[in-house]
């Protein structure tokens, strides 16, 4: 509680505002259906298409008439839990799998380290479009599809921190009280590990989102007529005359990124000893 | 100091298989042969250059790697193969205390949570009460103001970090102590503090010490007996006054002669100073025959062959050099 809370007192406008920013899409995607004045889909209107942004329709009308705010609000739901849901699982994988390849070693370690290399040499796009086109291209796959290719780089640093925690004389200390491996886990090596992983993941949350965008935009995440920024800017890509089609969601998910990695920065920092100051 | 031995090593060895560039395995002889035996109530000391294994053999002792080879017998117990149960007991009777006070204590966690530790582990002093009344007890008697309790290791000096990390190997009443360098980390006008500290507790708590320092000054100030390590092995094992008395090794002699001596002005002659020439080889090759004799300067021919054993050459004074065998 008390780590938020100084984590909340933080002096660093710019973590401030990324976690505004954050936390503001997060609360969009849940009230979305009492902030937009249309239905996403639904609300279609053939004769009144391709309107640009006027008082009626902040963000104009698409191809089918459709309004963009309303859209572009409700493609933070699918944008934002797909970011999320992609990088909690890989962060979950990612610390057992590292954790357990660090702080076992030896032969173990090797087979762990091999096996995620192998995974992580596939170039990702192309295993993503694989497993998606596999499986079927819809939401769930293509979330099970990125967290395939992100968790490595979950394990990868996880059990290079956990190699250099173990080495610390807690550690040892802790092993000469005779405590279990499973409470020198938990209490000594990942409350100091846990730190540059929440950075990671923080700094991800972009990455993952523009991913699963790129994905819909190759047709391979949702399908139409669902909401999703990335799927909304392809659609926008194919009538370039009509700006705001892809420029709105594009910019929602340029504002999630930067957000994110504002507030990767800012714990960074916080995290840092030297940058941080104490009451 | 009493004549009941309370940890006995017998040809101790502890190897370490290490990766060498282009992923081949090499054996890495961190301790080799190491045969000794420790008192009740005794200071301890081991010294040796950086590398030659000393804190490997004060950890293989503490049982926390598996034992390559030889016998440690503690307190009349075998405790060479002890696993799970037994091994945890065994936890209550040895403790250390680590060279570096800034990396021996979770930065995460509070003093008074740090030192609640031993007793959650143990399952001891069940109620919060009775915990915290045998921290307050463990902190007077390190001389640790109560007030740390509450602060972060890092909201603290070297010498304070130290206390705690001494408090914390007192928690379960050990009756051995690995102190590792234990002031070497420390300001020189903290190093006394603590050595008297340590010495104060081994009389009101009867504990023994392996005292490891790399400082003969230090061990010679401290230790009643002193071990010599030289890449994994004991050369040379006497009481503190015959080691700087009489150091019958060549490599204790370079060492003792090393220490810087103060001119007084009394008639005392300022001894030579023996410089050793190279570098320690690396313990994954050690060299074939005495380990010493690529730098000895007594070197004979059959230093480089054979492997000289531990002797004892006057009552309680073993070497190893073949300068000293007696022919039988
Ligand atoms: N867990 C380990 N795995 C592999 N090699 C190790 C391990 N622990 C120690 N070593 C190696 O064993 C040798 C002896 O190390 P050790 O730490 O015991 O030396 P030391 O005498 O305590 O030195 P110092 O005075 O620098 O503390 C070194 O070459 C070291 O690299
Ligand atoms: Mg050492």
């Amino acid at each position: 509680m008390n780590t938020v809370k100084q984590l909340l007192k933080h002096k660093n406008f710019m973590f401030k505002l990324g976690l505004v920013i954050c936390i503001g899409w997060i609360v969009i995607a849940i009230f979305a259906p009492l902030l937009t004045p249309y239905h996403p889909i639904n609300d279609q209107n053939i004769v009144g298409r391709f309107q640009p942004p006027s008082a009626e329709h902040w963000f104009g009308t698409d191809s089918l008439g459709r309004d963009v705010f309303s859209r572009v609000l409700y493609g933070s739901r699918i944008s934002m839990s797909a970011g999320l849901i992609t990088v909690l699982i890989s962060f979950g994988v990612g610390i057992l799998f590292g954790g357990i390849a660090g702080y076992v070693g030896g032969v173990v370690d090797d087979v762990m380290m091999r096996f995620s290399e192998m995974v992580q040499s596939f170039p990702p796009l192309i295993l993503a479009m694989v497993i998606a086109a596999a499986l079927g291209p819809n939401i769930s796959n293509s979330i099970l599809a990125m967290a395939i290719i992100w968790w490595p780089n979950y394990a990868r640093l996880t059990r290079s921190i956990v190699i250099s925690v173990k080495e610390n004389d807690y550690v040892t200390a802790s092993r000469i009280l005779g405590a279990s491996h499973l409470r020198i886990l938990y209490r000594e090596i990942l409350p100091n590990s846990i730190g540059p992983m929440a950075v990671m993941a923080t700094l991800d949350l972009g990455n993952a989102i523009l991913m699963f965008s790129g994905l819909s935009f190759l047709g391979l995440g949702v399908q139409p007529p669902v909401p999703e920024w990335g799927a909304m800017v392809s659609d926008g890509v194919l009538t370039f005359n009509y700006w705001w089609i892809s420029t709105f969601p594009g910019l929602a998910i340029f504002s999630v990124a930067i957000g994110a990695n504002f507030i990767g920065d800012g714990l960074r920092d916080y995290l840092d000893p030297r940058m941080r100051k104490r009451a | 100091m009493s004549n009941e031995v309370l940890l006995q090593a017998q040809d101790v060895r502890q190897y370490f298989t290490v990766k060498k560039e282009r992923g081949q395995k090499a054996t890495l002889y961190a301790v080799d042969g190491v045969t000794l035996s420790i008192y009740k109530g005794e200071t301890f000391g081991l010294v040796g250059e950086s590398g030659c294994g000393k804190s490997t053999l004060g950890k293989t002792f503490l049982r926390l790697y598996p034992l390559t080879g030889g016998k440690i017998v503690f307190d009349g117990k075998d405790i060479s193969r002890l696993r799970g149960k037994e091994l945890k007991e065994f936890r209550c009777k040895s403790q250390m205390i680590f060279q570096d006070p800034s990396s021996c204590l979770n930065p995460r966690r509070k003093i008074e949570v740090i030192l609640s530790e031993p007793f959650i582990i143990h399952g001891l002093y069940n109620t919060k009460e009775e915990r915290r009344r045998r921290i307050l007890e463990l902190c007077d008697m390190v001389g640790l103001s109560s007030a740390y309790l509450e602060r972060y290791p890092h909201e603290m000096s070297g010498g304070q970090k130290q206390r705690v990390g001494i408090a914390r190997a007192l928690a379960l009443n050990p009756q051995l102590i690995i102190c590792d360098e234990p002031v070497s980390a420390l300001d020189v006008s903290i190093q006394a503090q603590v050595i008297n500290l340590l010495e104060d507790l081994q009389k009101q708590l009867n504990l023994t010490y392996l005292f490891i320092s790399h400082n003969l000054s230090v061990v010679k100030h401290c230790c009643q007996r002193i071990g010599v390590m030289y890449l994994g092995k004991i050369v040379e094992l006497a009481s503190a006054e015959r080691l700087y008395q009489n150091a019958m090794h060549p490599y204790t002699q370079a060492l003792i002669s090393a220490i810087p001596v103060i001119d007084d002005g009394s008639e005392r002659p300022i001894p030579q100073q023996i410089v050793l020439s190279g570098d320690l080889p690396s313990p994954t090759s050690p060299p074939v025959g005495c380990a010493f004799h690529t730098r000895c300067p007594h070197a004979m021919e059959r230093c480089g062959k054979e492997r000289p054993t531990l002797q004892e050459v006057e009552p309680g004074h073993f070497v190893s050099c073949f300068l000293y065998e007696q022919i039988p």
